[in-house]
Parts: C-alpha cells; sequence; structure tokens
C-alpha cells in the first residue's frame, strides 16, 4: 500500500446564499496515495471544482462554506490550518491549475514575472535565482526561456497552460490538483498538454487530482476515478474497476453516452434528464429521478457507498 | 476581453512586442490632435516652471515705483502691476508654485485614495462600509468649501494649500480605485495567485492595482488640473499662498480693483490659470480615451 498523501472524510460543503443552501459538495470521502492520479469525474455543477478549492481552501467566503468533514495532507488537518501555513502549503505542497488558461494568468504581468513569483514567494532566493527557474520551468514545458519577458497575450491557448502548468510545478509540489486542464483547449492540443503533465508528473513524484469530465482523459491519465454526481461519489475505484466492471447506473450512462467509432448511430445516447438543482437535492438516491433502476425504496433511502472489493466502491444497493 | 487593445495589440505584432500597453497608448495618443496639444501645453509649462532663473527678466518682487501700470511693451511682455512689478516674470515663477501645488497635492491624495480604495475594495465588509461612507460625507460638501474650512482651520501658507486641496480630492481617487479593484479581483488569475500562497499584500500591489492602473491615472492627471484650480480660487479669496508669492490665483485677486483701467494686470494670469488647467485636461482626457479599452473604436 503506498503512503497515504491526501485523504478528505464526509467534506460537505454549501454555498449559503440569502434565500437558499446549495449544497455543491455532500459527504465526499476521497483518499490519494503518494505519486497516484485520481480522477475526478462529473457533470458542470456536480461539485468537482468545489472539493479542489476545499482542498486548497480557496473557495470564496462568503457564500461558500465548509460545513463539515475532515481534510488530511500528510497528516496535518487543512482545514484546522492557520493563515500563514495555508500560505505555506499552497504553491509549495499543493498546487493548482485552473481550467481556463486565458483567464488565470495576469494580463500586466510577463510569464517570467509569474512564474518566478512563486518561487519567490516560498524559497528564500534572490530575484535573479528566481529569474533563473523560472526561464528553466519555461524549458521544462517546453517554451524557449527566452520568451520570459512576453506576456500572456504574446501565447497561444496551449502556451499559456503550459506556462499555467510551468507556474503550478515551480516549486515542485506533492499534489497538482488540475481543474480540467484541458477544456478550453482543442483537441490536438489537449493531447499535448496531457502527455507533458503525464510526463512531469512521473519524473517529479507529483501526485494529481485530475479533474474532468472527459472519461478518455481519464483513462490516459488516472490510475484512480471518482465519478462523482450531484457533490456525491457514486463509484470510486481503480481504472480497471470502473471502466471494466461498471456497476452504478450512472457510470454506465456517462459511458453509453459516448458515441462508439465502430458502430453506426444515428442519435447519441444521452442519460434523461437534468443535474438535480443543488440548492434542492431529491430525497433519498440524488440520482433516483433519472436511474433507468429506480426502485422504490430510491426514492427514499439514502444508499451508503458498498465496497464491491477491497479498492471498488459504488453507492447503489441494486447493481451488486 | 480577448477583443480589448489591452490583452492583445491588433496590427503589426512586431513593432510593439515588448510593454505593449504603453506602447500601444503612446501611438493612440499620438493621433489624438488634442491630447497632443495638451501635451505641448503640460511640456512647456514643466520647462518654463523649471527654467524659471533662465527666463524671467525679473525678479518676483523687483518693484520699480516710477514704472507702475504699464501696458504690455517690449521691457514689460505682459506689463508691470501697482507696484511695478513685472508680470510676465511673475507668472513664470509663479508656474512653480502651481506645479509644486498641483503635483504634490495629486500624489498626496493620490496615495491616501489608493490605500483607502484598496482596502475598502479588497476586503469588503464592515471595512468598505465604514470608508465609503466616509468618502460619501467628504463627497457631500462641496470641494471648495471644504478646502476652505480645512485651511481656515490650519491657517493659509502653501503647504496648507497643498493639505487642504489634497483632503478634498481623496474620494474620488477612493472610488476609482474600489470600483476597478472590485471588477479585477473577481478574475480567475486572482484566485490563481491566493492558490500559489501569495499573501493579500503582494496579490492587490503585484497583480490587483498594476490592472486599475488606466483609470487611476486618468484621475490624477486630471487631479492635478483640479489641485491648480482649487488651489488658484483659494489665493484668490486670500486663503491660500501668501503675497509676495506670485501665485496666479493672487495675483488675479490683486488685479481685481484695477481691472477697468489695467486689463492686462487681470487678463494675463487669468490666462496663465486657463492653458494651464486646458492643457491638463485635454491631456487627461485623451489618455483615458487611449486607455479605456471600451472607448475604442
Amino acid at each position: 500500500m503506498k503512503e497515504q498523501l491526501l485523504s478528505i472524510r464526509n467534506l460537505s460543503v454549501h454555498y449559503i446564499k440569502r434565500d437558499s443552501v446549495v449544497r455543491a459538495v455532500n459527504n465526499l470521502s476521497l483518499e490519494l496515495g503518494e505519486g497516484e492520479t485520481l480522477g475526478l469525474v462529473g457533470e458542470t455543477g456536480a461539485g468537482k471544482t468545489t472539493t479542489a478549492k476545499s482542498i486548497l481552501r480557496i473557495v470564496p467566503n462568503p457564500p461558500g462554506r465548509i460545513v463539515s468533514g475532515e481534510i488530511t495532507f500528510r497528516g496535518s488537518d487543512v482545514l484546522a490550518m492557520s493563515k500563514l501555513e495555508l500560505r505555506k502549503l499552497r504553491g509549495r505542497d499543493i498546487s493548482m491549475i485552473f481550467q481556463d488558461p486565458m483567464t488565470s494568468l495576469n494580463p500586466v504581468l510577463t510569464v517570467g514575472e509569474q512564474i518566478a513569483e512563486v518561487v519567490r514567494v516560498h524559497e528564500k532566493v534572490g530575484r535573479q535565482q528566481a529569474t533563473l527557474h523560472a526561464q528553466e520551468m519555461l524549458e521544462l514545458v517546453g517554451i524557449p526561456g527566452s520568451r520570459y519577458g512576453d506576456y500572456p497575450h504574446q501565447f497561444s491557448g496551449g502556451m499559456k497552460q503550459r506556462v499555467v502548468i510551468a507556474i503550478a510545478l515551480a516549486c515542485s509540489p506533492k499534489l497538482l490538483i488540475a481543474d480540467e486542464p484541458t477544456t478550453a483547449l482543442d483537441v490536438t492540443i489537449q493531447a499535448q498538454v496531457l502527455e507533458l503533465m503525464n510526463d512531469l508528473k512521473q519524473r517529479l513524484g507529483t501526485s494529481m487530482l485530475l479533474i474532468t469530465h472527459d472519461l478518455g482523459v481519464v483513462a490516459d491519465a488516472c490510475d484512480k476515478v471518482a465519478i462523482i454526481y450531484a457533490g456525491e461519489i457514486v463509484e470510486y475505484g481503480t481504472l480497471e474497476d470502473v471502466y471494466e466492471d461498471t456497476r452504478h447506473p450512472y457510470t454506465r450512462g456517462l459511458f453509453d453516452s459516448i458515441p462508439s467509432l465502430d458502430e453506426d448511430c444515428e442519435r447519441l445516447k444521452p442519460i434523461d434528464g437534468l443535474m438535480p438543482d443543488p440548492a434542492a437535492l431529491p430525497a433519498g438516491c440524488v440520482f433516483h429521478p433519472r436511474c433507468p433502476l429506480c426502485a422504490d425504496a430510491c426514492r427514499e433511502l439514502k444508499p451508503e457507498l458498498i465496497g464491491l472489493s477491497e479498492s471498488h466502491w459504488v453507492r447503489c444497493p441494486l447493481v451488486l | 476581453m480577448e477583443q480589448n487593445g489591452l490583452l492583445c495589440p491588433d496590427g503589426d505584432e512586431t513593432s510593439f512586442k515588448k510593454g505593449s500597453l504603453f506602447n500601444e497608448t503612446l501611438l493612440s495618443l499620438r493621433q489624438n490632435r488634442l491630447a497632443m496639444l495638451g501635451m505641448v501645453i503640460l511640456v512647456m509649462l514643466i520647462l518654463v516652471a523649471i527654467f524659471a532663473d533662465v527666463i524671467a527678466p525679473y525678479s518676483i518682487d523687483d518693484q520699480q515705483l516710477s514704472s507702475r501700470f504699464q501696458q504690455p511693451s517690449q521691457a514689460h511682455l505682459f506689463g508691470t502691476d501697482n507696484l511695478g512689478r513685472d508680470i510676465f516674470s511673475r507668472i513664470v515663477y509663479g508656474s512653480r508654485i502651481s506645479l509644486a501645488i498641483g503635483a504634490s497635492a495629486a500624489t498626496i491624495s493620490a496615495l491616501i485614495g489608493v490605500l483607502l480604495g484598496s482596502i475598502a475594495g479588497f476586503y469588503g465588509g464592515r471595512v468598505e462600509n465604514l470608508i465609503m461612507r466616509f468618502t460619501d460625507i467628504l463627497m457631500a460638501i462641496p470641494s471648495t468649501l471644504l478646502a476652505i474650512s480645512i485651511i481656515s482651520a490650519l491657517g493659509p501658507g502653501l503647504t496648507n494649500t497643498i493639505i487642504a486641496v489634497s483632503i478634498g480630492a481623496v474620494p474620488g481617487y477612493v472610488r476609482v480605485v474600489r470600483a476597478s479593484i472590485l471588477s479585477v479581483k473577481e478574475q480567475e488569475y486572482i484566485e490563481a495567485a491566493r492558490s500559489i500562497g501569495a499573501e493579500d499584500g503582494r496579490i492587490v500591489c503585484s497583480h490587483i492595482l498594476p490592472n486599475c492602473f488606466a483609470p487611476i491615472l486618468v484621475q490624477i492627471t486630471l487631479g492635478v488640473a483640479r489641485a491648480i484650480q482649487v488651489a488658484a480660487a483659494l489665493s484668490f479669496i486670500g486663503l491660500g499662498v501668501l503675497p509676495p508669492n506670485p501665485e496666479w490665483g493672487s495675483m488675479l485677486s490683486a488685479a481685481r480693483p484695477y481691472i477697468r483701467e489695467h486689463w492686462h494686470m487681470v487678463v494675463f494670469p487669468g490666462l496663465a490659470i486657463m492653458a494651464t488647467i486646458f492643457g491638463l485636461n485635454l491631456f487627461g482626457d485623451g489618455l483615458r480615451d487611449s486607455l479605456d479599452p471600451r472607448l475604442k473604436t
């Protein structure tokens, strides 16, 4: 068993608005070992990003609030950390790649300055050394170091995402949270960026939490997969568990909705219905309004995560 | 965001690759004739202030009682006043005072305003409420009246004039800074900055404020003009810079009894004030036009 790096227990995050409470994340538990990659897969609004932000404690507050749960990173409780400890954690131990490289770089600073900044925040080095390190990082992600003094608008989308990756990896963090790192990029660039991330991850021994809604990306990069629906994990297991032995009706629906290259198909097969409004979650199983297997009990009883094997867990009693 | 000139300069990419915002602003400023006129006036004024000793033929209190009230002539370009002092020389030296007041008042109020505005905009909540309500109170008082009250409490003089003018200008900065900070702080790159462990001070100073630079710069340029104007008004009613210092406002005030017989005593200081403020306003407006991407067509 690999050493535990990050463990999330029963995390609940709510966005408290004036007239409603949005339950973005409910009772979510995750574990991530040293050097592992976990894919967090779900639809838009399923609470993926909120989970990621909770790990860094950057959920915007107000209105967001971590209501309950425990986040342990290398043995220390993230939710109990002081501001100073958090600042040391962010960027040095855990860093994050944001979804949209177009907006996650500051337009008025050169990319080099932005990479050097992380280094200077966390390591006691002078300006020159930081500059040198930033140039090395640029080279590492495949951008010539001579572009140190260029501004973000002078880069293309894929290049910007490379810069963001360089910033995230500049201090060799233990854990990299990648929040849909390839969503804003086109397919060829997606492949390049993924390859780069995989490569660097292996070289630097970083663990990764990969947030995505693209099952193909997960298959490429991850060791473990967690399928998240309406703020809850509905299926959790190793890549083989989830892809070869798909159990939960939602996960099946996801796989079924991917068109196959071999068959001719007229229409896509989506899952009927929409994600429930997180401000008014249904009683019982959150997936029951859309579930093809829905039984009476599902409408009232909230299913627990049930272990099928050592590593494979599913939140549905009907598919055992 | 992608379309605006701040992020991606259109046109020839290679010609302004470095420092694109600055270069682009300069370029579009150069095409704006009025702004260029304003800049020329401003530069001339600064040169006059620097080289006042060389330009002015007489000193500020060179009294020649034999030649009082002289019309403009070769010897006295703008004529002489009721004490036989050369008006041209006094206006030349007066530019120093006006520019000093304008520059220092604008700087002081900008510093205070940026500080308060940043705190209000970044932290929000009760602190913001307190600061903003306080600025509302200051704004409710007409700025000239405010300056008059401050100066009557402190007493006249150059320093006190600067203080009085600065305080009146602070609310404008606070509002501008707060508004632009509010719009920038929700951007994803600020969240990204937080996620790398940057502290609040660093986020504000090196990430947010540089993005708010344009409106602050415009406000400062127009603020200099306002400061000069208010200072001249204060001197005119005898509360600002004291005689014999050749403040343009106080020169106007001193010339008032002779306005019927000796037009030149009033016209030239008045023209000096007007030209200065005209130039600064033109420049400020031009700057706003070229810095604000929304005004670009």
